[in-house]
């Protein structure tokens, strides 16, 4: 067999013929390496959207309003029963003038709800800050600081100068607040109270530049629940605490010490004015497989395709329909349009790709066979006259081209080969070889079929007809 | 002439026919409906474009139809030796075992002297004749760079070999200088004497002074018609199969 190769490549690479062929070997080899390395850069690109898709918290979160409070809980208990597997209920969320207000808790347990937290502060890019925002007294337990109390929804820090402005603001605000309601008030205080409550919110309101994440732009600022409890115990404590505590010039002087059972949400402060006024309430929702990877890969063709959750989708869409206004009600669409779009970019690549590879494949094969052909006819007809070797020949000339163009992909696909989407690749470049390979076998036995039928004309061929 | 051996000959059964493509074909047809060819020598003449060539071809399974492709044709060849007989109609036979039959009892000179390119003298002697320990030629030798008649010399030392039964010698003096044909019927003589053998010359040089010499046998007629169904044309010829009957003087006779 090695005998007859080492022959049949020495009469092909003859000095007459050689570059003709190496040309059509280099041409077709670069076309069909092109073609596979440009759809592993462009399934990489689009592999990039989609990971930043599935990992965007964003897309995870809900907030859905609700009218009354009946409604509220009714919708919770709602939410809780129909998706239990999908859906993580996150009460006690506010929107407010723009201001989302959390409830900041330190991630401790690994329940499902305390996961759907941390997305959740992942989401505002505060993580961080919300462990930093208890630290506990390691000398007494009980007691806890806190600290850091004003950032924006993407978890910054509020500028020490910006502070330093709002603080006389604020001072004046909390001396009222302290004033009036160590008092019995009448109307005109509350009306007072009240326009001075929107001071206070609006002196807290910032203009936010920088590497925001887009689909949270309808949230300005995001404002602990505790800034609440503070103002719900002003009443109780000494003036100059509460001063000096909003006075962040140092670290220690941007602490405020408090009994850490206390720092919690309680419901003491659900009847404060100041709380109460933040009606009507949103629920967060939290669907962490909202959007998912198809694994069905027999319905898609083993392409690496998105999906999201149908039925969730349509329960949202329809209580937007009802007047439950969905917040982020525009996201279902961004959601909508990313996976379409993905999907359609996998697909038209995927499709565009395999029909090249297979056609570049087989045509080089078939080139490459007929090639031989044409120009080793006659010395194939010479050797047939003494030889029988014309299953090796045939065989020769079926190995090599697909032996090419294994390597060729062989060697791309090693190269991407610490890529993960390089899996789903794999089964259109398999396939693709595996459907080459076989009608190659047939195209090979049609270029050859003047040796290999039963009417023999080697005589013809030899002489030149 | 040797004595006839019975283990070693062509039985042809006509008319035989050959088919080029689907607007030209050959027919050979013969006074009696078989014709044996025994073991011995047969000079082939007949003008040009009679279809030598083609008849030979048929002969040497290098043309035609066999196995179940000749279903149809009236005629057949069959060829007998020691070991074996091989129909070219049997349904059985097929392009491989054509290939086999030709590798192990044909040894076939053609008309035009070819070598496998890209492969030095040695290397077309090594690999047509299996075998790696040739010193006649030397490795570095280019076949293009030969002249016409040592090429043709070189060639025939190549592809004869005095184990296959059967020489097909399709005009082998062609660019021979006398000294060379005179080595071949040297050679020719020597393998003829030891072995049991059939070997077909086709030569246009003696045929009127073969056909002349009552020292060789009746000629065999086989009438050539070629078909042409394109121009609608006939062509009719004759091809003339002389058995020699007295090897000695016709190997004096090649060598004048």
């Amino acid at each position: 067999m090695w005998e007859i190769f080492i022959i049949c490549q020495k009469m092909l690479f003859r000095r007459s013929i050689r570059y003709r062929l190496i040309w059509l070997i280099v041409g077709f080899l670069s076309i069909i390496g092109f073609n596979i390395y440009q759809h592993f850069e462009k399934i990489n690109t689009i592999n990039k959207k989609t990971v930043e898709l599935l990992n965007n918290d964003a897309f995870k979160f809900f907030f859905i309003f609700s009218l009354e409070k009946k409604d509220y809980y009714a919708l919770n208990k709602k939410l809780s029963n129909s998706f239990p597997d999908h859906i993580t209920v996150l009460s006690d969320i506010f929107i407010y003038k723009k201001n989302l207000y959390l409830d900041l808790i330190p991630i401790k347990e690994n329940t499902k709800r305390q996961k759907a937290l941390h997305h959740m502060y992942s989401m505002f890019s505060i993580k961080d800050y919300v462990n930093q925002f208890y630290s506990i007294d390691s000398g007494n337990k009980r007691d806890a600081f806190i600290h850091k109390s004003y950032i924006d929804y993407n978890g910054k820090m509020i500028a020490t100068e910006r502070l330093e402005k709002r603080k006389g603001k604020m001072n004046d605000t909390i001396r009222f607040f302290t004033d009036t309601l160590s008092e019995k008030l009448g109307r005109e205080q509350k009306a007072a109270l009240a326009k001075k409550q929107s001071v206070f919110f609006d002196s807290i309101r910032i203009q936010h530049k920088g590497n925001i994440n887009p689909f949270l732009s309808k949230i300005e600022m995001i404002i602990p629940f505790n800034i609440f409890y503070i103002l719900g115990n002003i009443s109780n404590q000494p003036l100059n605490i509460i001063s000096n505590a909003l006075t962040p010039i140092s670290e220690d002087q941007y602490k405020i010490k408090k009994k850490y059972v206390h720092v919690l949400p309680e419901n003491e402060y659900l009847y404060k004015m100041a709380f109460d006024s933040l009606r009507p309430k949103y629920s967060a929702i939290f669907i962490k497989h909202f959007i998912y990877r198809n694994t069905d890969y027999i319905n898609t063709f083993f392409l690496p395709t998105l999906s999201y959750k149908n039925d969730i989708m349509n329960f949202l869409r329809e209580l937007q329909f009802k007047g439950n206004y969905l917040f982020s009600f525009e996201k279902l669409h961004v959601i909508k349009h990313n996976v379409d779009t993905i999907n359609s970019e996998i697909t038209h690549a995927q499709l565009s790709f395999s029909i090249i590879d297979f056609f570049m494949s087989l045509i080089f094969s078939f080139m490459m066979s007929f090639f031989s052909f044409i120009y080793l006819k006659k010395e194939i007809s010479f050797i047939l006259f003494y030889k029988n070797r014309i299953r090796q020949i045939i065989h020769i000339f079926y190995i090599s081209p697909i032996l090419l163009i294994l390597i060729i992909k062989l060697l791309l696909y090693l190269y991407f080969f610490k890529f993960v989407f390089v899996n789903h690749v794999v089964f259109s470049l398999i396939s693709s070889y595996i459907i080459v390979i076989t009608l190659f076998w047939f195209i090979n036995q049609w270029c050859f079929k003047e040796f290999i039928s039963d009417q023999l004309n080697l005589y013809s061929i030899y002489k030149g007809k | 002439m040797k004595q006839a051996s019975d283990q070693l000959y062509f039985d042809i059964s006509f008319p035989l026919s050959l088919k080029f493509n689907q607007h030209s074909q050959i027919n050979f047809t013969y006074q009696a409906p078989k014709l044996r060819l025994t073991q011995g020598i047969y000079y082939i003449s007949g003008e040009c474009g009679s279809g030598k060539t083609s008849f030979l071809s048929m002969l040497a399974l290098l043309s035609g139809s066999i196995g179940k492709q000749s279903k149809r044709q009236k005629g057949s060849i069959s060829f007998i030796n020691k070991q074996y007989s091989f129909c070219y109609s049997d349904p059985t036979l097929n392009y491989y075992k054509a290939a086999e039959i030709r590798e192990t009892y044909f040894s076939i000179f053609s008309q035009e002297v070819f070598f496998l390119p890209g492969l030095s003298l040695c290397c077309n002697y090594n690999f047509l004749n299996n075998n790696n320990n040739n010193d006649s030629f030397s490795d570095s030798i280019d076949p293009s760079s030969l002249s016409g008649g040592y090429k043709q010399s070189k060639f025939m030392h190549i592809i004869l070999s005095k184990n296959k039964p059967v020489w097909f010698l399709d005009e082998p003096f062609n660019n021979m200088d006398q000294k060379r044909i005179s080595e071949f019927c040297n050679l020719l003589e020597q393998v003829y004497s030891e072995t049991e053998m059939i070997i077909f010359i086709i030569d246009h040089r003696l045929s009127k002074t073969i056909s002349d010499h009552r020292l060789y046998g009746d000629p065999m007629c086989i009438q050539t018609e070629k078909v042409f169904k394109i121009n609608d044309s006939e062509k009719d010829s004759e091809i003339k199969l002389f058995p020699i009957k007295v090897f000695k003087a016709f190997i004096n006779l090649l060598k004048s």
